[in-house]
């Protein structure tokens, strides 16, 4: 029982990690490779509803495959997932804020 | 502005403030050495609730009147940076608050069948921190916009 609710909070942690590197990649090269904006625009009609239904996609899809795997785990495999989830996050936040100042003072030089 | 919109930018707001609210109430309740699990588990659900509340009713405001209303009206005026900087990362670094919230709310309830360790306590604490900070970077963006289009 507690096997199976670790290994469900595991998966979670990991696939909410997966979904925000995903996001924050996908934020920056969509803006930097226009093709793939463009391939948003024209799949989901704004490419900000296209990033949102990818990665609310991916967040079930990642923690259903990563549920599937043959983990053995103990709690602190919880603990590291959810510092991960911590770490990302935070970059993630850094990175996209760091990404559009330098996008707008490069639009003033 | 029709009807409409005002009540789906109203709603984006009241629903993300009820999120950095829950969020914040979550965070303290994590810091106590026994913390009321269950309570901290509604509140994550709360949390996550209210941020997927608000991507909807915001996403629709966003979609249907910023670009083609407000955004003109920021780029314009003295504050473009508003929208170039702040607009550009709240938008996307708002998705990341739903998500980060209901992985808070699954990892608790599993703390709620176990007695939670110090270190695993120690680590829902951080992650709820981050969550918060990033909602509290997010409001505050959200404020800096609405002066750029004054």
């Amino acid at each position: 029982m507690n096997q199976k609710k670790l290994l469900q909070a595991f998966s979670y942690t990991l696939s909410a990690t997966v979904t925000v590197v995903f996001f924050t990649l996908i934020t920056i090269v969509a803006d930097v490779f226009l093709p793939l904006k463009d391939w948003l625009k024209l799949t989901f009609t704004h490419h900000w509803i296209g990033k949102g239904v990818l990665g609310f996609v991916l967040f079930f899809v990642s923690a259903m495959f990563i549920s599937l795997l043959p983990l053995r785990l103990i709690d602190q495999s919880l603990e590291k997932a959810l510092r991960i989830l911590f770490w990302t996050s935070l970059l993630g936040t850094l990175a996209i804020f760091s990404f559009f100042t330098f996008e707008f003072l490069s639009r003033l030089a | 502005m029709s009807d409409l919109l005002k009540i789906l930018l109203t709603s984006h707001v009241l629903f993300g403030l009820i999120g950095v609210s829950l969020l914040f109430v979550l965070t303290t309740s994590l810091l106590k050495i026994n913390p009321p699990v269950i309570a901290a588990r509604r509140y994550a659900l709360g949390a996550a609730l209210s941020f997927f509340a608000s991507w909807i009713s915001g996403g629709m405001y966003y979609v249907m009147h910023y670009g083609k209303s407000v955004k003109p009206i920021i780029l314009a005026g003295e504050y473009p940076w508003a929208h170039f900087i702040f607009m550009e990362a709240k938008e996307h670094v708002f998705l990341f608050l739903p998500f980060l919230s209901l992985a808070l709310f699954i990892a608790i309830s599993y703390a709620k069948e176990v007695p939670p360790s110090d270190t695993l306590r120690r680590s829902l604490v951080m992650v709820s921190v981050a969550t918060f900070v990033i909602a509290l970077i997010v409001t505050l963006s959200g404020i800096v916009i609405s002066g750029g289009a004054r």
